[in-house]
């Protein structure tokens, strides 16, 4: 048995991660990941999903069980770090070309994770039932009948043209069950590939000499706890001093004009609300199909300047972009 | 002659009723009568006599019994011709006392005294269109009554030669009893007949006021008796109720009553006013500690919503201070400082524990920096720990590796 | 030269083995107790019944007042068997009084008057008191709530 260990810690020993500090982010997206899992099953223990009882269990379980109110801020503000670092991560590799060969799939595999993590944020919203998460899902579902197809979409997942229990219902097996599965599934394919064909750091892509890879045991790991600890005190800090409340019982009698999503929504929200019916949810389809394509358009690693520009330039632009529309959505 | 005419109607109400003629000359007034609850029973002639089958002025032959417009003298035994007939009127459901109760009633006494100004039976339940009283567009229909006895109570001039005031009718609409009725309809508000009385109206006495209101509020006038205002009431010195709420005007009961009746028969600084000062301190404290927790606990529940659970608890803090105010009226210090007291402590405890759980969130705070203290150690440790290995790889370089 | 840096790195890494092993332990600890049924939870969390005492304590005619869950609650036994409804007058809440010998529930502070029941027969209640469940469980009454909020 021991003998064993030891041998897992030698192979530690031996396999090496290539160095540089953008490379801790990927690991801490994986962590979060697990945090979110992790509080979320606990969660389940107390939540009960049906329209009668979802706000009163969510109550309890903010109220009365121990540390109820802590694994809930932990969930809720662990999912908005996910997705700042997951967004972080894909910028670092898009600006460092890591998705070049042979690590295309990788991307591809990054990129549809990005897309079903923040359905799990969408679908988890509605959960609490609360007014805020009715009226907010209510308005993404009067932006999905819009788009082409979109009331077949609504009858096949959403389980009706209005909000109900049934919505309810299906909201929570999405999150509990379909999304974690194929996430779950993603990302193990994801680490797998970069495991097997490593990462691309920056310093690769800037033709400065690679630094010395670290090795995975016990350097990295030490590293990455540090990081680990940092993020943590950050997560406590912010489920301390801004615990996740609740807004009323969800009223279906009362609607909320406009409730405002969260922060990464923002600018795809001020997209649809600018171009109206499918312009807007095309052309937020057509953004994503480029984000796939990046690796097949710019597949080999070459030194082409006008290339390596342009990759730059649309870059930035689109980052820039994106925070626009964000604020512009924000003020208004 | 009303005894004649009396024993001659009767003979025609038992006729029952054929096809009438005076619809023919007098549309308007049939089409009233249409709707009167007599229409199913009686006719134009068993009020009026005549004959019904003639179609000229025949049918006003005086020989059949004709007497027209009947005088306002005579109208009251005219419908008690039918009214106090237990027999005629077994069907109906309806009582037969009302023109015994009317005849003690002013209205009634006046009449036999010979002034026909007074209200007759006709002024308020009608004469063609005579509605029953559970109709909503009847003027005894529970809500119309003030209206009904307004129009000749509201009349200045009129009540002037009376020597009655004018203004009651004004007066209890923005009553607490005048909200309930017109405001909230609560279907045990009292109108005009439910002090008064109907038929048999009468002010109400001296003597009867607390039949009156002691009728809906029992355990106030329970306690008033076991107090020393009830020898003050027999003495003639006060009006039981009256004398501090008023009679058409009564407000709803504030705790500045304290301040400004008790002065009209007690000096300021005599032991009665300064007990009723107490009775005020009392009961205004036990009020403040109640509305300070709600609103604590209101606050409260914003960020920790499970404070509900100590809301029965304050509600029963709520139940000892509303049994002190009908126990106030027996201005009994000892009783009402037992139940205020026990309002109190229970508002308090809930208060309290309230606080409680506000104090969660400091806590939370301690917990906070006891774990910062941890992540700050541990990265501490781990970053030695990691300059160590840096140096043991790196002997000949630099200690900062 | 080797002895020194070697104990000060075992003695690091076992501390940091040592912290993390305690931090752990500070996870689990915090997941147990969130796990740790509490009285508060299930009493939230679900219908639930409260004992008031055996069948033969309350004879017919009688009744008895309890707490469920903090509400006052009257507990009757009528020939027909048990019922059981809310203290608190429907007017402003105070606590009625069960009168055996008139079979009524009577409010203290405005007379108002509940058959047995639970209906309004006089006064200024418009609402009937709200009824809970009675159950006979071998021997034992317990009272539950009727129609609190689902769940």
């Amino acid at each position: 048995m021991l003998a064993a260990l030891k041998d897992l810690v030698r192979a530690g020993e031996r396999k090496t991660v290539p160095g540089g500090p953008l490379a801790y982010l990927g690991s801490l997206v994986f962590i979060v990941i697990s945090l979110e899992a992790v509080t979320g099953i606990l969660l389940m223990v107390y939540y009960r999903p049906s329209a009668a009882a979802a706000y009163y269990s969510t109550e309890i379980l903010t109220d009365e069980v121990l540390l109820g109110w802590l694994i809930r801020s932990l969930h809720r503000w662990g999912f908005d770090l996910l997705v700042l670092l997951s967004l972080l991560h894909m910028i670092s590799v898009y600006f460092s070309r890591g998705y070049q060969t042979p690590h295309q799939l990788t991307w591809a595999l990054g990129i549809c994770l990005l897309v079903f993590i923040t359905a799990m944020g969408f679908t988890g919203t509605l959960l609490p039932w609360d007014q805020y998460g009715y009226w907010y899902t209510d308005s993404a579902r009067r932006t999905i009948a819009n788009i082409p197809l979109g009331n077949v979409l609504l009858a096949l997942f959403w389980g009706g043209w209005d909000i109900g229990e049934e919505v309810l219902l299906r909201f929570y097996a999405v999150h509990v069950s379909v999304m974690p599965s194929l996430v779950l599934v993603l990302l193990i394919a994801h680490v797998s590939m970069v495991w097997r064909f490593g990462i691309k750091t920056p310093a690769e892509t800037l033709g400065k000499p690679r630094p010395r890879p670290t090795p995975l045991f016990p350097d990295f790991l030490v590293n990455l706890l540090i990081v680990v600890l940092l993020t943590s005190g950050l997560l406590l800090s912010l489920a301390v001093f801004f615990p996740a409340s609740l807004t009323e019982h969800a009223d279906p009698l009362s609607p909320l004009t406009d409730p405002q999503p969260r922060w990464y929504f923002l600018p795809v929200h001020g997209l649809l609300r600018d171009l109206h019916g499918a312009a807007a949810s095309l052309s937020v389809i057509a953004f994503f199909l480029v984000l796939f394509l990046v690796p097949v358009l710019d597949a080999k690693p070459t030194q082409t300047t006008w290339k390596k520009l342009l990759q730059q330039t649309l870059g930035c632009l689109a980052i820039a972009g994106w925070v626009l529309l964000g604020i512009r959505a924000y003020l208004q | 002659m009303s005894f004649a005419l009396a024993s001659f109607l009767l003979q025609v109400c038992s006729d029952g009723r054929a096809e009438e003629s005076c619809g023919t000359c007098h549309p308007n007034v049939r089409t009233e009568y249409s709707e009167s609850a007599h229409a199913e029973d009686l006719g134009c002639t068993s009020c009026h006599g005549g004959d019904p089958a003639a179609l000229d002025l025949e049918s006003h032959s005086i020989a059949k019994g004709y007497i027209g417009k009947p005088d306002r003298k005579n109208i009251p035994s005219l419908c008690a011709s039918c009214h106090s007939d237990p027999t005629r009127m077994r069907s109906s459901g309806l009582a037969t006392d009302q023109y015994a109760q009317y005849q003690t009633s002013e209205h009634g006494l006046r009449l036999a005294g010979g002034d026909t100004r007074v209200a007759v039976c006709t002024d308020c339940h009608g004469a063609h269109r005579i509605l029953r009283s559970r109709q909503p567009a009847s003027p005894t229909w529970r809500l119309n009554i003030s209206a009904t006895c307004g129009r000749c109570h509201s009349n200045r001039d009129l009540m002037a030669e009376y020597h009655l005031p004018a203004d009651q009718a004004e007066k209890f609409r923005s009553s607490v009893h005048g909200v309930a009725l017109f405001i909230e309809e609560h279907p045990s508000a009292p109108t005009c007949a439910t002090c008064h009385g109907a038929h048999g109206a009468a002010a109400p006495q001296v003597g009867s006021i607390r039949a009156v209101c002691g009728h809906c509020h029992a355990r106030a006038r329970e306690y008033f008796n076991e107090g020393p205002h009830r020898k003050a009431t027999d003495d003639g010195k006060m009006s039981e109720c009256v004398s501090c709420h008023g009679n058409h005007d009564i407000a709803v009961p504030d705790r500045a009553l304290f301040d400004t009746t008790c002065r009209t028969c007690h000096p300021p600084d005599s032991t009665a006013s300064s007990a009723g000062q107490k009775l005020k301190t009392l009961l205004s404290r036990a009020d403040e500690s109640l509305e300070t927790c709600a609103t604590v606990m209101a606050d409260v529940h914003r960020v920790f919503p499970t404070v509900d659970r100590y809301r029965p608890r304050l509600q029963q803090a709520k139940a000892y201070f509303l049994e002190a105010l009908p126990v106030q009226h027996s201005l009994a210090l000892d009783r009402v400082d037992d139940l205020t007291r026990n309002a109190r402590s229970i508002a308090e405890e809930v208060q309290a524990s309230v606080h409680g759980v506000a104090q969660r969130s400091r806590l939370r705070r301690i917990g906070l920096a006891l774990v910062w203290i941890f992540i700050f150690f541990t990265v501490g440790v781990a970053s030695r720990y990691r300059k160590g290995r840096q140096r043991r790889q790196d002997p000949g370089a630099s200690a900062t590796g | 030269m080797g002895d020194e840096p070697t104990t000060r790195r075992s003695f690091l890494s076992t501390l940091l083995v040592g912290t993390l092993l305690a931090g752990g332990a500070a996870i689990f600890g915090s997941i147990a107790a969130y796990l740790f049924p509490r009285e508060e939870v299930s009493a939230a969390l679900g219908p639930r019944r409260t004992k008031v005492g055996q069948v033969d304590e309350i004879l017919v005619g009688e009744g008895k007042l309890t707490l469920v869950d903090e509400e006052p609650v009257w507990i009757i036994r009528l020939s027909r068997g048990f019922v059981a409804m809310s203290a608190w007058c429907t007017h402003k809440g105070c606590i009625v009084k069960w009168d055996e010998r008139e079979r009524l529930f009577r409010c203290p502070c405005h007379e108002g008057l509940f058959d047995e029941r639970g209906n309004v027969v006089s006064g200024l209640p418009l609402r009937s008191l709200t009824r809970f469940r009675v159950g006979l469980v071998r021997g034992d009454l317990y009272i539950s709530r009727a129609d609190k909020r689902e769940g």
